[in-house]
């Protein structure tokens, strides 16, 4: 259901290039992603499709650096989502909704195939792309989608390394005992 | 010695009737609860979040925010715009804070005075209630030979400029200087809410509810007639288990500065249509700097030096003042807008990365943001970030940049999706070619204030009474007819060591 709050606020322009998506995802499928261990907690598959292929390119990682993938961070990031309020449930699934949405792609950004779908290359232009548009919608969606991606995946200790953070001291609950 | 009761494990529903009904647990409805406990009047503490101790820190970030901050600590302003940092469990914001300590200024009261008639909150009538909080919570200068190298580099930039600055006062004793207040103290040395008056109102007898979010007040006529909660476990994404119920001849919303106007909303009681309007933030811009030697502002008092050099209005309308802020590796990987390698390239000089922040003064020439509901019952902040707030962040972006490069940065940069190094003065002009404002760069906020403003024509009268209820009173940051251009917990405190007179002579005791 498109979300009246975001439609309200960012005006009839996203608010149409997101009904349109709807209509379009109905017609297009995304890259097929195999669900996570355990299940999904809050994401629908479509949205889970969209997530894997977003932190794949987020923090693609490096010879050295476990990449997002390889630490389950779309995982965390599920989970997490599942212990928000349902407000907030709704929005971020609807972040990963819009991202993914192929007639939105195609009338702003010349991509006719869903973001699940796109090369790595293609879909880090993307958020690029997000990152500095003109559509606020986009502004404030990719915000949101890169500080949860980021706050799941540098937190966790096998990226400590690369930032020569030795981790907190043996205190208090750290203490292990 | 009062019970302490934790909602999630109630089979029952539980209803309880007291004197005084205490809701939220932070710098306010502590210190209220403490003194009205102490004088023996019967008090009832209900608070959302858990109650925890620095055996449940596990310095992790991606334990501790979701455990100790609002929204699992996702809270954003309305449009995502801005990252508000928040606290959630018994103590409050208290318990995750970092630790800066200041009275009221003397301005900011005059302030309130000339122009929203509140009257009575002088510095001298003040005085004897901060003396107390500051001997209570061990208040004192740190000493600048125990700061840590990122709020050195403050220290040394400012003193190079010829700009004002000082250590801060901390609310600490026993401080191991581990650098993780903001997960919550794990040694027990912050002399926070949880640690000090709640324990000492427990032991004058009163009940204290942890994960015991408050759905509403119900009214009779001109009156609260009783407190309605619902318990929620950690980990819950919404209040699901036993009902609460409690009636108190007085009630006091102590929730904060987004939470309490969102319950007097969701009940219907807004005064005026006032509820809500003139929330402040201090809205935040950072920038990082790159040294040549290890920093490791990740560890270390977080913040314990300060300069309010430019704390009058500067051209745009806003002052401001500039602080330091911990590196850990979560909290300056969701604030950096960039991805991919490019991030991974800016984390791997984590241990050579300092912070500067610089903190607006709101609430003097504008009105701030004003909270609503949203579908679900949650608060929701809207906060425009004007033309005159958008310019004042540039400007305070270049004298953070001139601070850090003069302390020895080999470069600084702004937190703008178009990544901008700057590596001399001359280079700061580049920041005129940025945009400012909502969506153009980072922005938080880690003091929320305002929303139930006192005053002449607001919210709560200089009583901390609700206008038009007969037994609601206001003690928290959300009283604030403005922001304060310092961290506000010591001025919630002495508010609320204050109030805690007025609200005993309420229910027939003088303190």
């Amino acid at each position: 259901m498109l979300n009246r709050r975001l439609f309200v606020k960012y005006g009839l322009l996203g608010g149409c290039a997101l009904g349109l998506g709807g209509l379009g995802l109905t017609l297009q499928k995304g890259r097929p992603t195999d669900a996570p261990e355990g299940g999904l907690k809050s994401l629908s598959p479509r949205q889970w499709a969209t997530l894997v292929a977003a932190v794949a390119v987020i923090n693609p990682g490096s010879e050295k650096l476990a990449s997002a993938v390889a630490l389950k961070t779309a995982r965390k990031m599920d989970r997490l989502i599942a212990s928000l309020d349902t407000d907030l449930q709704g929005e971020l699934g609807l972040i990963l909704s819009l991202l993914e949405n192929p007639i939105a792609g195609a009338i702003f950004d010349g991509n006719f195939r869903p973001f699940s779908s796109l090369s790595a290359k293609r879909r880090s232009e993307v958020i690029k792309a997000w990152q500095v548009s003109s559509i606020n919608l986009r502004r404030a969606a990719i915000k949101s989608l890169l500080g949860l991606v980021h706050s799941c995946y540098w937190s966790q200790p096998e990226t400590w390394a690369h930032m020569g953070y030795p981790g907190p001291p043996a205190l208090g609950g750290a203490s292990g005992g | 010695m009062g019970e302490i009761i934790k909602a999630s494990e109630l089979d029952a529903p539980l209803s309880l009737k007291t004197k005084v009904c205490i809701i939220g647990s932070g710098a306010g409805g502590a210190v209220l609860a403490m003194r009205l406990a102490e004088a023996g009047i019967d008090t009832v503490m209900l608070e959302a979040g858990p109650l925890v101790s620095s055996e449940d820190f596990t310095l992790r970030e991606d334990e501790a925010y979701p455990l100790l901050y609002q929204d699992r600590g996702a809270r954003v302003s309305g449009d995502g715009a801005i990252t508000i940092m928040q606290g959630r469990s018994v103590g409050g914001g208290t318990t995750v804070n970092w630790t800066s300590c200041y009275r009221t200024p003397e301005p900011v009261l005059r302030h309130w005075s000339e122009v929203h008639g509140v009257k009575n909150l002088t510095s001298k009538r003040l005085e004897p209630h901060f003396e107390a909080i500051e001997k209570l919570l061990s208040i004192a200068p740190w000493p600048e030979s125990l700061s840590n190298a990122n709020n050195r580099k403050l220290f040394t930039g400012a003193r190079k400029l010829g700009w004002q600055v000082e250590p801060t006062r901390r609310n600490v004793a026993g401080c191991v200087s581990s650098g993780y207040c903001g997960m919550g103290c794990p040694v027990d040395a912050k002399q926070a809410m949880h640690l000090t008056t709640i324990p000492a109102a427990l032991k004058a007898g009163m009940t204290l509810i942890a994960e015991c979010p408050v759905l509403r007040l119900e009214k009779e006529g001109a009156r609260v007639s009783a407190v309605v909660a619902r318990a929620q476990a950690v980990g819950d994404a919404e209040p699901k288990g036993q009902m609460i119920r409690v009636e108190a001849e007085l009630v006091v919303v102590s929730a904060g500065a987004l939470n309490g106007p969102a319950l007097l909303l969701r009940s219907q009681i807004n005064p005026g249509g006032k509820v809500g309007k003139r929330t402040f933030l201090h809205p935040v811009v950072a920038m990082i700097g790159r040294y040549a030697e290890p920093v490791h502002a990740f560890y270390g008092p977080p913040q314990s030096v300060a300069s309010h050099q430019f704390i009058k209005p500067q051209p745009g309308g806003y002052g401001m003042f500039i602080e330091s802020a911990p590196v850990h590796p979560m909290l300056a990987a969701s604030v950096l807008p960039a991805s991919g390698l490019e991030i991974a390239d800016l984390l791997a000089d984590l241990a050579h990365m300092g912070a500067l922040i610089a903190l607006h003064v709101d609430g003097f020439e504008d009105e701030g943001g004003s909270v609503s509901l949203r579908s679900g019952g949650l608060p929701k902040l809207d906060y425009p970030v004007s033309r005159g707030l958008a310019a004042a962040m540039k400007l305070s972006h270049k004298r953070l940049a001139e601070l850090s490069l003069a302390a020895g940065a080999e470069w600084v940069a702004s937190l703008h999706p178009e990544q901008m190094i700057l590596r001399n003065k001359a280079d700061l002009k580049r920041l005129d070619g940025l945009e400012y404002g909502a969506f153009a760069h980072t922005i938080f906020s880690a003091h929320q204030m305002g929303g139930c403003a006192m005053g002449h024509r607001g919210v709560v009268d200089e009583h901390f009474a609700l206008r038009g209820m007969d037994n609601l009173y206001v003690v928290d940051g959300s009283l604030f007819p403005t922001s304060l251009g310092v961290n506000p917990s010591q001025s919630i405190y002495g508010l609320a060591h204050l109030a805690a007179e007025e609200i005993a002579a309420a229910v027939g005791v003088k303190l």
